[in-house]
């Protein structure tokens, strides 16, 4: 019996090809995309539960109350972790975190080769026992117990090492002009990227206490808040139970402790399942997210499978009334109602399972493209062999039967007679039904579509609007030497006077801060009788920047070279809020060691930072050698390549055992904008799969629609009606529900993308050939989908349709 | 075998009844060969499908081997017609996605004769009627009388005590029609009880007793 029907559902899926094929793709696209989801969400989900007792670790943050404000820290003092293992039971270790690289990145160096790292972090020994990273080399419990060891991680390892024994070998870190040396006593496996903590050195905890860190006060308080503490609890204790001991310690031992100074501090506790998605504290892990985005995308994507799966319904009702011959002459022929249901059941089964197949490789294909979007490597293979036979059956089943169930039960349920007269007229959802589920896929569709187009509008805008500077052909390269030394001071003289040499590099300029990268702030105050305070961006330039960046000025003139004032050029915004009518030759009293300085020119308002801010005010400074942290070259707009190595060729002979680490102004421009990149790849991604959908749910409904009318249209040719008349009497019905689609879809996308754009201090309109273009690209799309059937049924000889009357 | 008593069958429109059997009453003895005669419109097939099993009377009594079909549940009739009834249409009705062979297995698989045996009464019926080459065939592959001849085969493969047969012929031309009548003759000589819905008075010749239908109403002899 179940032989027999195999071979039929083959058959049909064969005899079929084009009906299966869309039905089949149709089906697998929404298990793809849903399981996409799925896998990015299951591995957010996932964060930090690699560590064995990850169940036990709690991190132990601050609430901080001063002042009248209260602020909620991830960090706490570094005092806090030994003190909970002596004072609170339940507490059976501690390791504390302390993240340098989230100061500012670091320089490590072994002889020549030297890289820059975020990951330089400072933990107890006892780091290992907390958590579950894999010590490959070195003793987990003495590694890092003596102050100025350090563990580094396989790929760091290999990058500084290559093939020697990493063990032993001494790595420089660099301080402003110190230079502290490690001692290598083991190596860590690189750790996961579903990791909270990501490092590439782990040095000892205790280096902090000797003089380097601690000749400062950062160290050794309870009022000193700058260090991450872990705490693994034992087996037998909860994790209410801890919070009320935390309570108590916090009476006991903080409540009133003068370290403190007047600050009022108490414990929380953070269960470390919950911190990637549960916690939003200052200083908090950067790679955490909003479990609100996981809950909406795991909404979008079983609703993507529930609207395939609707689609894949109507598809397969619509072909089954073509069966309604093979159903009849079975029912003469004997079969039970059970059996017939079980024959559909089991072929929509069969469907399934080929659409679940077909969706699995879809994954896979789609991995990169979700990598794009996401940053995050997803792969079926990333997950064990019983979740993913778990999650593909219940995929083929639910998605088999929610398919199949509709057509197995209503159409085993009619009379065998009726069946043979074809006249089939309510084997279908209803017609409310039908017609809400197009106009729903279309509007979502339109919606996105308008979205996109929108986004890509925007983002086109950003690229090419003036920014009131030339962006292009500038190369910024990270100066890793302090300048206040006189000989750094010489040593980049002589780099930067080699490079002038060559023609290709037309101008160089050095200074702190360049467009798109970081400013400094500080107050300043206008002189005379109302004398007004503003707190300013501001940035120590020499006397190129201007040219070098091509900014215009507004009034007086650049910095000449002769100029050794502290002379200042602002911008027309700080001119503004300033409230200077005539600004050149002004003063300003400054609050950053300069005294009084005198303004000698405005530049015209330019785009220093994102294009979703509005500029701010700037002020910009000749002078102040010493914080130079740039050299920023324009070079000519040819032969890149050559250029570049010529600048390295020169920095390597002039800086050896310092990276060349060189980046286009543009590209850190555009880097601003990566999110807004990613934020539009999705929905482009999304329109694509939405228009994908709607289109498949209106091929099905538009053959069934065909069909039903067979007859109707058989005799209206009989009668005299043209192709044209006919495949426009098929198509108007579907017309009229996109046109309804756009109705409702314009607005909604109109509020959605307006606010979008207000993210945005710079933007582009939304002019109203967007949602003309969205909605005709809809209907165009719907129309090629409709027409098909109804250009079939319009020629169609109307003695076969009759024929059965 | 068949008794029909006062059988009715119409259709109700807005109040109006439409009548397509009257007053019908008919019985059926084993072995017999019973045609059905009338101009089209006079409730010939309904007739026929109400005897099947297939369409139930709106008034009246029906037994079937002295058993009340009138009264029976779905599932009971469904075991009834499988076991003891077989169709012949006028348009064959074979399943176009299977093969002859198949075709002549789908009624043992409702049945649910095992495996063995029903390899065994299906090969013989394709030898029976001599269509063994034809057995990986598909029904668009054959011509109008081979389709029918596989009807006829699927029909009786079940070994059915009646078979019911509409219009057998009507889309066959005389040469092929004459071969499918006397199959039945055949058949009905091995003791199968027959009844044929015909236009044709020579195939009506076939049977041993003609009823006439006019109107809905059965015609007196």
């Amino acid at each position: 019996m179940i032989e027999n029907y195999l071979k039929i559902a083959f058959r049909n899926i064969l005899r079929n090809k084009v009906y299966s094929f869309i039905n089949i793709v149709g089906l697998s696209i929404g298990i793809a995309s849903c399981l996409v989801i799925l896998l990015y969400v299951q591995y957010e989900f996932s964060f930090d539960r690699f560590n064995k007792n990850y169940s036990r670790i709690y991190r132990t943050a601050s609430e901080i109350s001063f002042s009248g404000k209260t602020i909620k820290a991830a960090v706490s003092s570094d005092k806090l972790g030994p003190a909970l293992k002596d004072d609170v039971p339940g507490v059976e270790n501690y390791t504390r975190i302390f993240d340098l690289g989230m100061i500012a990145r670091q320089l490590v160096k072994f002889q020549d080769r030297s890289f820059y790292t975020r990951g330089f972090m400072f933990v107890d020994s006892s780091f290992f026992s907390v958590f579950s990273y894999k010590l490959l080399e070195g003793n987990s419990s003495s590694a890092l117990s003596v102050p100025y060891s350090i563990v580094i991680t396989k790929s760091a390892a290999l990058k500084y090492f290559g093939d020697r024994d990493p063990v032993g070998q001494v790595v420089q870190l660099e301080q402003g002009d110190t230079t502290l040396n490690f001692t290598v006593t083991g190596v860590v496996a690189d750790p996961p990227s579903n990791s909270s903590l990501q490092f590439q050195f782990l040095s000892s905890f205790s280096t902090l206490y000797t003089n380097w860190w601690a000749h400062d006060i950062t160290i050794g308080k309870w009022g000193t808040i700058s260090y991450y503490t872990f705490i693994l609890s034992s087996h037998s204790q909860s994790a209410g139970n801890l919070r009320k001991e935390l309570a108590l310690f916090t009476e006991q031992h903080l409540k009133g402790n003068p370290e403190l100074e007047g600050m009022s501090v108490s414990v929380i506790l953070q269960p470390l399942k919950d911190i990637h998605l549960r916690s939003h504290l200052d200083y908090d892990f950067p790679s955490n997210m909003d479990i609100q985005t996981l809950y909406i995308l795991s909404v979008i994507a079983l609703f993507l499978l529930f609207l395939a799966c609707v689609n894949f319904m109507n598809l397969s009702t619509a072909k089954y009334v073509k069966r309604s011959k093979e159903i009849s002459v079975r029912k003469v022929l004997g079969a039970e109602r059970a059996q017939l249901i079980s024959q559909f059941l089991g072929e929509s089964l069969i469907t399934s399972l080929l659409a679940t197949v077909l969706g699995l490789v879809l994954v896979e294909l789609l991995a990169p493209y979700a990598k794009a979007l996401t940053g995050v490597g997803l792969s079926l293979h990333k997950l064990n062999g019983g979740v993913i036979g778990i999650g593909f059956v219940a995929a083929t089943v639910v998605t088999g039967l929610l398919a199949g169930i509709y057509p197995a039960v209503f159409l085993s349920s009619m009379e065998p007679l009726s069946l043979f007269k074809r006249t089939i007229k309510s084997v279908n959802l209803g017609d409310a039904v039908r017609k809400f589920l197009v106009v729903f896929q279309f509007t979502i569709s339109i919606a996105l579509i308008v979205c996109a187009i929108v986004v890509a509008n925007q983002m086109g805008y950003i690229q090419n609007s003036d920014l009131g500077f030339n962006k292009s052909n500038l190369v910024v390269i990270s100066l890793c030497r302090p300048l206040w030394q006189a000989d750094e001071m010489s040593r980049f003289d002589a780099y930067r006077t080699e490079i002038a040499r060559n023609p290709n590099v037309v101008s160089t300029t050095a200074s702190y801060g360049y467009p798109g990268g970081i400013f400094m702030k500080s107050s300043f105050q206008t002189t005379g009788k109302d004398s007004k305070s503003l707190v300013m961006n501001w940035v120590p330039v020499d006397s190129e920047y201007i040219n070098v960046l091509g900014l215009h000025m507004k009034a007086g003139v650049p910095f000449s070279k002769s100029h050794t004032q502290y002379g200042m050029i602002i911008n027309e915004s700080a001119q503004r809020e300033l409230g200077l009518n005539n600004p050149v030759g002004q003063e300003l009293v400054t609050y950053n060691g300069l005294g009084n300085c005198k303004i000698v020119g405005v530049v015209r308002d330019f785009n220093y930072q994102s294009l979703r801010n509005k500029i701010d005010p700037l002020v910009i400074f000749d002078g102040k050698q010493s914080q130079y942290q740039f050299l920023i070259c324009r070079i000519a707009p040819l032969n890149y390549q050559a250029t570049l190595n010529f600048l390295k060729t020169r920095w390597d002979e002039i800086y050896p055992g310092y990276p060349f680490d060189y980046s286009f102004l543009d590209a850190d421009l555009a880097r601003l904008y990566v999110n807004d990149g990613r934020f539009g790849g999705a929905v482009n991604g999304f329109a694509g799969l939405a228009i994908a959908i709607a289109c498949l749910g209106l091929f099905g409904l538009a053959s069934f629609g065909v069909q039903e009318r067979t007859k109707e249209i058989g005799i209206r040719k009989v009668l005299g009606a043209s192709v044209p008349v006919i495949i426009k009497l098929l198509s108007g019905e579907f017309v009229k529900l996109v046109l309804v689609a756009n109705v409702i879809a314009w607005p909604l996308a109109y509020y959605v993308m307006t606010r979008w754009l207000q993210g945005f201090a710079y933007r582009t309109g939304i002019g109203i050939w967007i949602f003309i273009l969205s909605g005709g690209i809809a209907l165009a799309v719907a129309l090629m989908t409709v027409a098909a059937h109804a250009i079939k049924a319009a020629t169609a000889n109307p003695i076969q349709s009759l024929r059965y009357e | 075998m068949i008794k029909l008593s006062a059988i009715e069958k119409y259709y109700e429109n807005r109040a109006i009844k439409t009548y397509v059997l009257r007053n019908i009453n008919l019985e059926v003895k084993p072995g017999e060969f019973v045609s059905v005669m009338g101009p089209s419109g006079s409730g010939k097939t309904t007739l026929l499908n109400i005897i099947g099993m297939l369409d139930t009377p709106s008034n009246g009594e029906y037994y079937f081997l002295d058993e009340p079909v009138h009264k029976m549940s779905e599932k009971k009739l469904t075991e009834l017609h499988k076991t003891y009834i077989g169709f012949v249409f006028q348009s064959y009705h074979l399943i176009d996605e299977l093969t002859v062979y198949e075709n002549l297995e789908t009624p043992l698989l409702y049945q649910k004769v095992n495996g063995n045996d029903r390899k065994g009464r299906v090969a013989e019926a394709l030898d029976k009627f001599n269509i063994v080459a034809k057995k990986d065939l598909f029904p668009n592959q054959l011509s109008g009388g081979q389709q029918q001849l596989v009807a006829i085969a699927r029909a009786v493969i079940a070994e059915p005590k009646l078979i019911l047969a509409d219009e057998p012929t009507g889309n066959l031309h005389s040469e092929q029609g004459k071969e499918i009548m006397d199959l039945l003759k055949e058949l009905n000589n091995q003791g199968t009880t027959i009844i044929q819905v015909t236009h044709s008075e020579t195939n009506a010749a076939y049977g041993n007793r003609i009823i006439r239908l006019k109107d809905g109403w059965i015609e007196k002899a």
